[in-house]
């Protein structure tokens, strides 16, 4: 068991804990939270993968680039949970829906 | 001189083009008046060409310009002014102005008055279009001119109440009908003279033929067929006839101008223009000769049975242009033509001596239910109509053919040349020669003695003088039109020898001639005896089987029916249902599958968040599967 096997196990987790969250989660911000484990997980699995491939400035440097990315989702994800809490009264998801057809 | 051709078409279209532009402005009969001398100018400017043509003979071709230019193919705006056109030009704008006249009286009243007129006008040009056109594509823009005219004229009252107005377009459309299936054999005609002759130019083509083609030729034998099935439509011959009586629903002076005297001669005169080819086709000549006298004989025996008094002369017509026919087709052009033009008087005299009668008894008519036009109830009309009787019985007699009125000179030609070509047609035709004096003199007998049948025949009176002078004028033509073409002077034919070449016969056959005049006599005494002495009741004396089956035209509108009519409606009914079902069916199914499908999958759109993430990880478990299967792992 490498190190490297470690770091893609633990991705393969992260992922997995994201989307399961993703699935079942109905509040906003608790959707933000899974959002970011899954965001984690992706970048866990670049950094291995750069290492894998030989590619380790590659794959570092996307990493830094993805955690920006990363830190814009959680800053925009939480303020829409606070437009929402105004607007609406309500975290749930599923309450949100105005479209009818 | 000759140059004056374009205007005798002209004139008529100018007639139109007023009428149709003021018509409904014009006050009384002033767009009859109009129209009317429309086409006494015409006629004017016909007589000038005759003039002309005193002088110089073989005429002229007087082109406008090129219509057509397709390569070498060329079809010309051009006009031919020879003594055969010069003849119908003359007839038709005579008569026509004769008819003009007489509508101005007829149609008195009517809603559309200038309108009727437009259409007469339009028909005129349209018929001097057809009998001046120099080729043959010119002369089918005549052709059809004439037909769509003769359509809307038979279905002008469309608009009659209790379902007279369907029957009368009802009427028209099968006079369209049945002219175009004789059109399209008019129309193969000129692709097989293209194809032959790379020309429709009459000249052309009739120089050519005679240079390349042998008598005889089964070119010739088939492009003269496919312009015999034109003449068949034309001009109301077995098998196309059927159209002709039922177009009686028309206006009468129509009936009497474009069903009697003019547009049915059409195809009489295009065999004549195609003499050359006819001459190359001996078979088809035969075939002419019989069509024409099976459908004399025929068309006269029905005439026998009918009480319907436009009815009688419309299958009359048809007899006469069996006539007309069967002496082209024995090659005697001459007489066929010299039976045209004294036809042309006296069936058009007779139309309009009826139309005058049926306008009288219809103004003696109280009741609204009351057919004007059945002889039944009529009767005793020579003392309330003296004009209308007299010009009538001019008329009938030209037409029964008793010396020395016009009809009896030119069928005595024509009975004159079968009895020297072909016995057997000339047998029939003296058959059919007795069957016509019958049915007119018991038509006379019906119409105009013994005593009035109904209210109406008591209260009748004589028409207008506009209505009649031009009867007593035809009248007069049809008692001294026989001067044409005297035995042994042959005016007639001399003059129309420039055109045909034709060398006529110049016999008179007093045998011929004594045995018609002896069979007419005794159609009139049979007629007599059977209708003129006692006022014929309800049920005719002549009620038998056989008395019924020409009063029902010998079945053969039920043939058509049966063996064209029905079949081509089942043949409709069942593309209809194949349209229906399947065609739109496909249509319709594709519509029904999309929205069942769309309904289906529209249950998947829920808009709820945690539904959409499950089909991505759903969709990427899948994606996942398939590179693994892929990589065989």
């Amino acid at each position: 068991m490498t190190s490297l096997n470690i770091a893609i196990a633990g991705a393969l987790v992260l992922l997995g804990v994201g989307l399961y969250g993703l699935l079942i989660m109905r509040n906003l911000i608790k959707i933000v939270i899974a959002l970011q484990i899954l965001g984690k997980g992706a970048i866990l699995a670049l950094v291995a993968a750069g290492a894998i491939s030989g590619q380790t400035n590659l794959g570092q440097s996307v990493a830094v680039t993805l955690i920006v990315a990363d830190t814009v989702v959680a800053v925009v994800g939480l303020a829409l949970a606070v437009q929402v809490r105004r607007r609406f009264g309500s975290l749930d998801v599923n309450e949100l829906s105005t479209l009818r057809g | 001189m000759f140059n004056l051709v374009p205007l005798v078409i002209a004139l008529p279209i100018a007639g139109l083009l007023v009428n149709l532009a003021l018509g409904k402005r014009l006050r009384g009969p002033q767009a009859g008046i109009v129209a009317t001398l429309a086409a006494g100018l015409a006629f004017a400017v016909a007589v000038l060409l005759l003039i002309a043509l005193q002088a110089e003979p073989e005429g002229a071709v007087v082109s406008l310009g090129n219509w057509i230019t397709i390569g070498s193919f060329q079809v010309a705006w051009a006009f031919r002014v020879d003594t055969l056109s010069v003849t119908m030009m003359l007839v038709v704008t005579g008569v026509g102005t004769l008819i003009h006249a007489y509508s101005i009286g007829y149609m008195q009243g009517d809603a559309r008055f200038a309108r009727f007129f437009v259409y007469l006008n339009l028909f005129l040009a349209a018929m001097l279009l057809l009998v001046t056109a120099d080729n043959f594509l010119l002369l089918f823009v005549g052709w059809e001119g004439v037909g769509l005219c003769s359509f809307l004229l038979i279905g002008f009252w469309f608009d009659k109440s209790g379902g007279e107005g369907w029957r009368n377009s009802n009427a028209a459309r099968k006079a369209m009908i049945a002219n175009r299936i004789g059109d399209a054999g008019l129309l193969l005609a000129m692709f097989a003279l293209f194809w032959a002759f790379g020309s429709l130019n009459f000249a052309d083509v009739f120089g050519t033929a005679e240079k390349s083609l042998a008598v005889g030729a089964p070119l010739a034998t088939l492009i003269t067929l496919l312009l015999l099935l034109g003449v068949t439509g034309k001009s109301a011959q077995i098998p196309l006839f059927v159209w002709l009586p039922d177009a009686m629903a028309g206006p009468t002076p129509a009936s009497a101008l474009i069903h009697a005297a003019t547009m049915v001669t059409a195809g009489v005169y295009l065999i004549v223009r195609a003499a050359p080819l006819f001459t190359l086709a001996p078979f088809t000549q035969d075939v002419v000769a019989v069509v024409g006298t099976c459908t004399a004989l025929l068309a006269a025996s029905i005439a026998v049975g009918q009480f319907d008094i436009k009815r009688v002369l419309a299958y009359s017509t048809i007899s006469q242009l069996g006539f007309m026919v069967a002496a082209v087709g024995l090659g005697a052009y001459t007489a066929g033509m010299f039976h045209l033009v004294t036809h042309a008087f006296f069936k058009a005299l007779l139309f309009m001596a009826a139309g005058s009668v049926i306008h009288g008894v219809a103004h003696g008519a109280h009741t609204a239910k009351f057919d004007a036009q059945d002889m039944r109830h009529m009767g005793g009309l020579r003392g309330r109509m003296p004009v209308t009787f007299w010009t009538y019985l001019a008329g009938a007699l030209a037409l029964a053919g008793l010396p020395p009125l016009a009809g009896f000179f030119s069928k005595d030609e024509i009975l004159t040349a079968a009895f020297e070509h072909r016995p057997v047609i000339y047998v029939l035709l003296t058959i059919t020669a007795f069957l016509t004096a019958f049915y007119i003199a018991r038509q006379a007998f019906l119409v105009f003695f013994g005593r009035g049948r109904s209210d109406a025949a008591h209260h009748a009176h004589d028409s207008g003088r506009i209505m009649l002078v031009p009867l007593i004028v035809l009248a007069a033509l049809s008692v001294v039109g026989g001067a044409l073409n005297l035995p042994g002077q042959h005016t007639l034919g001399g003059w129309l020898e420039h055109t045909t070449h034709e060398a006529e016969a110049g016999v008179f056959n007093a045998t011929v001639a004594g045995i018609s005049t002896v069979l007419a006599l005794l159609g009139i005494l049979l007629a007599y005896w059977r209708y003129g002495r006692q006022p014929a009741g309800e049920r005719d004396p002549l009620q038998s089987a056989l008395f019924t089956a020409l009063n029902r035209r010998w079945w053969v509108d039920e043939l058509y029916e049966r063996l064209f009519i029905g079949p081509y409606n089942t043949l409709s009914r069942l593309i209809a249902t194949f349209d229906k079902t399947a065609v739109d069916g496909a249509g319709l199914a594709l519509g029904r599958a999309t929205e069942r499908v769309a309904e289906a999958v529209r249950r998947t759109q829920t808009g709820q968040l945690n539904w959409n993430v499950a089909g991505i990880v759903a969709g990427l478990a899948i994606l996942l599967l398939i590179v693994a299967i892929g990589r065989g792992v």
